[in-house]
C-alpha cells in the first residue's frame, strides 16, 4: 500500500508546483512576490505527517530539486532545506497527528522559518544576498495557508486507506 | 542526503558542471511551467481575437513605413561593410534570430528572471542574447528541451558591458535587483556623461553584440570633489511587461563570432 500515497503525494506536488511558479497578474504590485506561500513545503509536510512509510526523505530530496529549477534557485538549495523539513516531520509526525489545526500551523511556521533562515544563510555565504524580514512574512503567510492545504488534502489521504 | 545537497550546491555555484542536470530538470518541469502560464496564455488569445481587426489596419500602415526606412538602411549597410573592408576591419556577423514568448516568471521577488517558451530544441544556447523590441533584454542562463531562463539585466547577479551612444565612453551597467534602475559605476566626475544618455552594449567581453539600446541615464549624482559619480540608467526595455522577445542565437559552437575583437582597434559602435 506504500504506492499509492507516493503517487498521490507527485501529483499533489505537481498542483503545488504549479501554484509556485504561477505568475502574479500584471497589474498586482510586485511586493505581492514577498507574500507567496510555499505550496511545496506544505504538500511535502501533510504527506510526510499521514504517510510517512511512503513518503519520506528521498521524495523530499527530488522535490527539493524540482523546486530548485521551477524557481531558478541555486541547485540543491530547497534540496537540502527539504530534507531538514522532512526530518524534522516524519520525527514529529506522531504528535503532530495529535495536535489541533492551530498547533499544526505553529510547528509549519518554525519549521518553514527555519528552513528558511538556513536557505537565507547559504545564499548570503555564496551570492552575498542580503536577507531581511520578509522571511518572516513568506512563513507566516505559508503556516495560515496550511489549514486549506490540509482540508483539501485529507479526503483524499482517507480515500486512499488508512496509514501505519 | 544534507551533505549531498550542500555539495550540489557548491557545485552548481562555482561550476559549470551542473548545466546538463539542471537542462535535464528543466525539460522534465517544463509541462509545469505551461500549466502555470495557461490562465494567461488563455486571456491574450481572448485579447488578441478582440484587437485583430484593428491592428491590422494600424499595422500594415506601419509596415510600408518600415519598409521604405528599411531601403535606406540598405543601402547604408552596403556603404558600412565597404567602409569596413576599407578600413580592413573584420565584418560583423549576426548570429541567427528566434523568436520566443515569454511563458513564466521567477516566484522568487529578489531575482529577475523570465522563462522563455523555446530551449535546447529550437537551437538556444546558454549565453545567447535575449533583445525586445526597446532594448537589450538579458542572457540565458539555462536551458531546457521546451524551454529556457533569462537573466535579466536588472538582476543584481547582471552587469551589462556599454558605452555611452553620444561620446563612446566605456562603463558597466550592473543591475541592482528587480525593478530598480541600473547603477553605472567607477565614472569619475571628469567623465562625460549626462541626463538622458542613451547606453548601449559595447560588445566587449563577448557576451552581447555591440550596439543594441540597454538604459537610459536618469540621474548623475556627485561634485568635482567626489571621487566617483553615482549615475543611474533606467532599462529601455519593459522588463516588467515583456510578452515577446528575440534571442540571439548563434549556429554550432558556443562562441558567438562577436567574440574577436574589431580590428584594427575597438571602437564605438556605429548604431
Amino acid at each position: 500500500m506504500m504506492a499509492r500515497p507516493l503517487l498521490a503525494f507527485w501529483l499533489t506536488l505537481g498542483v503545488a508546483l504549479v501554484l509556485t511558479v504561477v505568475a502574479l497578474p500584471p497589474l498586482a504590485p510586485p511586493a505581492l512576490g514577498w507574500f507567496r506561500p510555499q505550496w511545496a513545503v506544505l504538500v511535502l509536510l501533510f504527506w510526510v505527517m499521514t504517510a510517512p512509510e511512503a513518503v519520506g526523505m528521498v521524495s523530499a530530496w527530488i522535490a527539493g530539486l524540482l523546486v530548485d529549477s521551477v524557481t531558478g534557485s541555486l541547485l540543491g538549495q530547497h534540496a537540502l532545506t527539504y530534507v531538514l523539513i522532512a526530518w524534522a516531520g516524519l520525527s514529529l509526525h506522531q504528535r503532530l497527528r495529535m495536535y489541533s489545526m492551530v498547533q499544526q500551523a505553529l510547528i509549519v511556521f518554525l519549521t518553514v522559518l527555519g528552513a528558511e533562515v538556513m536557505a537565507a544563510l547559504l545564499l548570503r555565504l555564496a551570492r552575498g544576498q542580503a536577507f531581511g524580514f520578509a522571511l518572516l512574512w513568506a512563513s507566516v503567510v505559508t503556516a495560515l495557508c496550511w489549514p486549506l492545504v490540509y482540508s483539501a488534502l485529507a479526503p483524499l489521504r482517507r480515500w486512499l486507506g488508512p496509514s501505519l | 542526503m544534507a551533505v549531498l545537497s550542500l555539495a550540489i550546491v557548491i557545485a552548481d555555484h562555482r561550476t559549470t558542471a551542473l548545466d546538463t542536470v539542471r537542462t535535464v530538470i528543466a525539460t522534465a518541469v517544463s509541462p509545469l511551467i505551461y500549466t502555470a502560464h495557461l490562465p494567461y496564455a488563455g486571456l491574450a488569445v481572448f485579447s488578441e481575437w478582440r484587437a485583430t481587426s484593428e491592428d491590422n489596419a494600424r499595422l500594415s500602415q506601419e509596415l510600408s513605413r518600415q519598409a521604405i526606412a528599411l531601403q535606406r538602411l540598405s543601402a547604408l549597410e552596403a556603404e558600412n561593410s565597404r567602409l569596413r573592408a576599407l578600413l580592413g576591419s573584420a565584418e560583423r556577423v549576426v548570429g541567427r534570430e528566434r523568436f520566443a514568448a515569454v511563458i513564466g516568471v521567477t516566484p522568487d521577488p529578489r531575482r529577475s528572471q523570465l522563462i522563455l517558451d523555446r530551449g535546447d530544441g529550437q537551437g538556444i544556447g546558454l549565453g545567447d542574447a535575449v533583445l525586445g523590441a526597446e532594448g537589450l533584454v538579458g542572457q540565458i542562463i539555462e536551458t531546457g528541451a521546451l524551454s529556457a531562463r533569462v537573466l535579466l539585466i536588472d538582476d543584481l547577479a547582471h552587469s551589462t558591458p556599454v558605452v555611452v551612444l553620444r561620446n563612446g565612453l566605456r562603463a558597466l551597467a550592473e543591475g541592482q535587483g528587480p525593478g530598480a534602475p541600473l547603477s553605472v559605476p567607477y565614472l569619475s566626475s571628469q567623465d562625460d556623461i549626462r541626463l538622458g544618455d542613451v547606453l548601449v552594449t559595447s560588445g566587449l567581453g563577448g557576451r552581447f553584440p555591440p550596439g543594441y539600446p540597454v538604459a537610459r541615464v536618469v540621474s548623475v549624482e556627485g561634485s568635482m570633489s567626489d571621487a566617483f559619480l553615482a549615475v543611474r540608467a533606467e532599462p529601455l526595455a519593459p522588463l516588467r511587461r515583456l510578452q515577446d522577445v528575440v534571442v540571439l542565437s548563434v549556429a554550432g559552437g558556443k562562441r558567438p563570432p562577436w567574440d574577436r575583437p574589431l580590428a584594427p582597434a575597438p571602437r564605438a559602435p556605429d548604431a
